[in-house]
């Protein structure tokens, strides 16, 4: 209120840095194929253009002696054709490219986590909110610490977009929860995308191990600004790789707003 | 005890006459020695000398001096009162010490407040803030919209914050704007930057010694302020004339008051102020004996119509007694209870209306106890000794849960320790020119049960775990911290000094923020956290012009810093029973040269401080072990501070801050991940914040005044020229072209001009 904030572009000299690799894989418990991406780290001035690295070699093994080398199919996407992944199996991908290897591996979780449902409910206009449609997603977290999520919503069949101050800016869909102070209970989580009747709300529920919660929870924080310390997300692509491996079990729910 | 034949005592008090207030340092001059001595922070002196007739000059600054002739054959007690000067020139002296102590005095890499300093200088919205107007001394760093500062280098955690002895944790109020310190309650603030005297310890950077008033034993007086933002008011009086008294101060702000006037529901409920409360009681048991209780009780509450409250404050209590063993040989004796804690409660209205939400709580408290001796030999020698004992206990954190809420209540563990320091230290004269100051400090530290306590290898992990039953020493940690200071008189206006000290520190501030938050945690030393230990050496020219109306100094300093805290990438610092797994450990070290040019007397006063420094640290977990600049390291730092007396009527005040943009960690890069740009880091602190300037000016008016009331006005802007200085800078898709990335500042305030009424029951 007497806080008299103001934003103004201003131009900075940034370090220049090498670039670096960028490797984008999921494994989930659906039905494959599964897709890797390789791409490139561009200096903070150039335009937003990150074209796929070919001429990689991707093998992604399930420690149970199976390995699949995948196919490239175009300039930096790779997939898999026969691979179908499993809850409770850990998967380890190597990527080598250019003579480096880089490699990670992430284990799917044991148990299928369903939504419940989704439940709307009006609010009338007020500081916290816009008049519309709020949802809640209802789930029951398995009992035993080490549960962690991600929502991605999408609305009409599209990620959501929020308007902030008059500017609007695109729903990272890095909705992440855990059991830490709700271990074993049926919980909800409140999401703050404002709708109208006749939305279609399409909510995928990823449950998902310790080090890919770490990753997406320091991957939010860069996108947040980074706070004091700003630091590359914690990936488990050690030999520094950016982006992210992981293995996860997928539900999904979808409700109209009446 | 046997003392030299023929030697006695003249001691007693040196007091305001108009209020009673103890004068802390005063001075006692014989002049047939040719020396003499300072009062203590109760006013209390001693002086043994020789049997014979001497003159004693006592005089403080902002004081009409007084002689007295004495023939001293036997131990004497001579209280004495000095009248404030009535002089209009000494109306804007604005140094609470004598003339040329900065010159003489053991100390250096100290600097004190005189409290109408901080009066006079304009601060944000027209505040007087002690906090703000230290940022205003060299070798003093600060934060716009944060409550913590930097001192030579150090961390915003070592900075031991005392009110009446009693440690204050989060000395912010408001995240920062304004301090938890009400100026009309306090009497003296001393900061020692460097050369910690030995009855001082727990920190490593620096000490922030605040008192109180005691309360005018004279006769009852009251002062306060209306302002934009918040109202204060002092009353104090005596108990019994010349014996005891009282002193209570208030200050509340009301920004929410403004909230009422909405239409909105929620805006209507909800709360946003701060307020602080200090008394204090004092009362002299005869002539050897004098008790005294102070406390402080303060609170931030912002709450947002029944959905979300948050709370904070500090609660102090401190009880003293002065005693005389004899005429030489004084005891102060502190019991002292001291507690931070948060509260944050969210209401959750489930479907039948019932509140389903959580509450989430964590403390630290203190319980101390202190003996200081103060054993006064000689004018050329006095002696200092004491202990004091510490039990703390920290709880870092509560879940409680309410109503059917689906949040398990969760309690991370307690933690308990005990910190003890003796002490003594022996100040010498050991000629005219040549003074010593050298001291001895001894502390120690455990960490005890009842807990659970874990073991973490270098990546964090737990490797073991250990029950302990209560009081089972965890950890325990020891050290002697020498203090050592040399002061060489040049001449009668110029002196060289030298110092060194070590200091240790055994608790740690938990932050996601370099300037502190409500929410920052507090955390012993342990089996995986060793005590953070600083080494300081320094050394400085002192020089007075013109009859010590000009004090100037230079002076440099090399900061050594060991177990220096740090935090993982990614550390999850929030509700972690684990915390200590998220921390790095490393090196830090600064080095600086400070400037300071002061005008005491005159129509014009004030003084320009520059400080040119260097803060780097080095940490095997941070960057691969490579020397990185710490946030708060600018390498320049200008304050230029004016007042002046237009007229009788008239008092203008300007404050010039300059000073190099923290050091900051900026992209090197971009790249795209799930479709989204992001950024590429690569260095910590690669980077700097624009440097940051601002000019703030006062006018204060003074309206009608007679013998018993006066009352004035006072105009303020912070930020005169309006310079949108960077509070922080993101980097993010442009809004204009989503095909480029563009960096963007962020300002916390423009231009904010202020006024305030003041007023004064004498």
């Amino acid at each position: 209120m007497f806080f008299t904030s103001c934003e103004e572009v201003i131009e900075i000299n940034l370090d220049e840095a090498e670039s670096r690799i960028v490797i984008e894989g999921l494994i989930t418990d659906q039905l494959g194929p599964y897709t890797v991406k390789i791409s490139e780290s561009v200096g903070f001035y150039e335009d937003n253009e990150f074209p796929g690295i070919g001429g990689a070699t991707v093998k992604i093994s399930d420690g149970q002696g199976n390995v699949e080398v995948l196919e490239e199919v175009e300039e930096g996407i790779y997939q898999t054709t026969s691979l179908q992944g499993q809850r409770g199996v850990e998967y380890h991908i190597e990527v080598e490219l250019a003579g480096e290897v880089y490699t990670a591996r992430s284990r799917m979780q044991d148990d299928v986590v369903p939504i419940d449902s989704l439940v709307f409910r009006f609010e009338e206009e007020s500081l916290i909110y816009d008049e519309g449609y709020y949802f809640r997603a209802y789930f029951e977290d398995p009992a035993g610490l080490g549960n962690y999520y991600r929502f991605k919503v999408l609305v009409n069949g599209e990620p959501y977009q929020f308007d902030i101050d008059g500017d609007l800016v695109e729903d990272n869909n890095l909705w992440l929860a855990d059991d830490k102070y709700t271990d074993g209970n049926a919980q909800d989580w409140d999401f703050p995308h404002t709708l109208e009747t006749g939305d279609k709300v399409s909510v995928r529920f990823y449950h998902i191990n310790k080090a890919m919660h770490d990753y997406y929870r320091t991957l939010a924080e860069v996108i947040n600004g980074g706070g004091v310390a700003p630091s590359n997300p914690l990936s488990n692509f050690g030999n520094g790789a950016l982006g992210y491996f992981g293995a996860v079990s997928v539900t999904s729910i979808e409700e109209v707003v009446e | 005890m046997v003392f030299a034949q023929g030697k006695f005592t003249v001691r007693g008090t040196i007091e305001d006459a108009s209020s009673g207030e103890g004068l802390i340092g005063a001075t006692v001059y014989l002049e047939e020695l040719g020396t003499g001595g300072l009062s203590n922070v109760y006013g209390f002196y001693s002086l043994t000398v020789p049997e014979g007739k001497y003159t004693l000059v006592y005089s403080f600054v902002g004081f009409e001096p007084v002689s007295r002739t004495v023939e001293i054959n036997k131990d004497i007690t001579l209280d004495i009162e000095l009248a404030p000067s009535s002089t209009e020139l000494a109306e804007v002296v604005v140094n609470a010490d004598p003339e040329d102590s900065n010159v003489r005095s053991t100390q250096m890499s100290v600097n004190k407040l005189d409290m109408r300093e901080v009066e006079a200088i304009p601060v944000i919205f027209g505040e007087k803030d002690i906090i703000k107007t230290i940022q205003l001394l060299p070798g003093i760093k600060s934060t716009e919209g944060g409550g913590g500062f930097f001192v030579r280098g150090g961390s915003a955690d070592q900075n031991l914050i005392l009110l009446d002895e009693s440690p204050v944790y989060n000395a912010s109020h408001l995240l920062g704007f304004f301090s938890v310190f009400n100026s009309d309650a306090i009497k003296d603030l001393t900061i020692y930057k460097g050369h910690i005297p030995s009855e001082y310890g727990g920190r490593a950077s620096s000490v922030l010694d605040i008192k109180m008033k005691e309360g005018n034993n004279k006769k009852f007086a009251a002062q306060g302020g209306i302002g934009l933002i918040s109202s204060r008011a002092t009353i104090e009086a005596p108990i019994v004339k010349d014996k005891g008294s009282f002193m209570v101060s208030g200050r509340r702000t009301y920004v929410d008051l403004f909230l009422r006037l909405s239409n909105n529901q929620d805006v209507k409920n909800s709360v946003l102020y701060f307020y602080d409360l200090n008394a204090k009681a004092n009362y002299k048991l005869g002539d050897k004996d004098r008790v005294f209780v102070s406390g402080y009780f303060g609170r931030d509450n912002f709450g947002y119509s029944d959905l979300f409250g948050f709370d904070w404050g500090n609660a102090t209590a401190t009880v003293r007694w002065n005693h005389l063993f004899n005429d030489r040989l004084f005891l102060n004796t502190t019991a002292l209870f001291s507690d931070y804690n948060y509260e944050v409660e969210i209401y959750a209205e489930d479907e039948d209306g019932s509140n389903n939400g959580f509450k989430v709580t964590s403390a630290i408290r203190d319980i101390s106890l202190k003996e200081d001796f103060e054993y006064y030999i000689s004018p050329q020698n006095t002696l200092k000794f004491g202990a004091s004992l510490i039990r703390h206990n920290f709880v870092p954190g509560e879940i409680v849960p309410q109503g059917d809420s689906y949040i398990n209540a969760q309690e991370l563990q307690r933690k308990y320790a005990w910190e003890t320091a003796a002490y003594i230290s022996e100040d010498f004269e050991f000629s005219p020119k040549f003074n010593v100051n050298a001291g001895l400090r001894y502390s120690w530290f455990a960490q005890v049960g009842p807990g659970e306590i874990f073991t973490y290898d270098e990546d964090g992990d737990i490797v073991g775990s250990e029950v302990y039953n209560r009081g089972g020493i965890v950890k325990s940690y020891g050290g002697f911290e020498p203090r050592l200071g040399l002061t060489y008189l040049l001449n009668e206006a110029s002196s060289i000094k030298a110092s060194y000290g070590r200091n240790r520190q055994y608790l740690h501030l938990v932050s996601n923020s370099n300037a502190g938050t409500p929410i920052d945690l507090w955390i012993p030393s342990s089996n995986n956290v060793k005590p953070q230990i600083a080494d300081q050496i320094a050394m400085g020219y002192f020089r007075n012009f013109k009859d010590n109306v000009y004090e100037t100094s230079v002076e440099v300093y090399y900061k050594g810093m060991q177990n220096q805290v740090d935090y993982r990438t990614g550390a999850e610092l929030v509700f972690n029973e684990n915390v200590e797994s998220q921390l790095l450990f490393g090196k830090g070290w600064s080095y600086g040269a400070e400037f300071f040019v002061k005008k005491n007397t005159g129509d014009l006063t004030g003084w320009i401080s520059y400080t040119l420094s260097k803060t780097e640290r080095k940490f095997d977990g941070v960057d691969y072990g490579e020397v990185y600049p710490a946030s708060w390291d600018r390498p320049h730092d200008l304050s230029i501070v004016g007042m002046y007396r237009l007229n009788k009527r008239w008092n203008l005040s300007a404050a010039f801050v300059y000073r190099t943009g923290d050091a900051v960690t900026y992209p090197v890069g971009k790249y795209e991940v799930e479709g989204k740009v992001i950024n590429m880091y690569d260095k910590r602190n690669n980077n700097r914040l624009p440097d940051y300037h601002r000019l703030d000016l006062g006018a204060t008016l003074k309206l009608k005044n007679n013998e018993n009331f006066e009352s004035d006005l006072n105009f303020s802007v912070y930020n005169a020229y309006a310079r949108k200085n960077a509070f922080i800078v993101n980097f993010r898709e442009s809004r204009d072209d989503p095909s480029k990335t563009e960096a963007v500042k962020f300002s916390l305030f423009s231009i904010l001009p202020s006024i305030t009424y003041n007023f004064r029951f004498k």
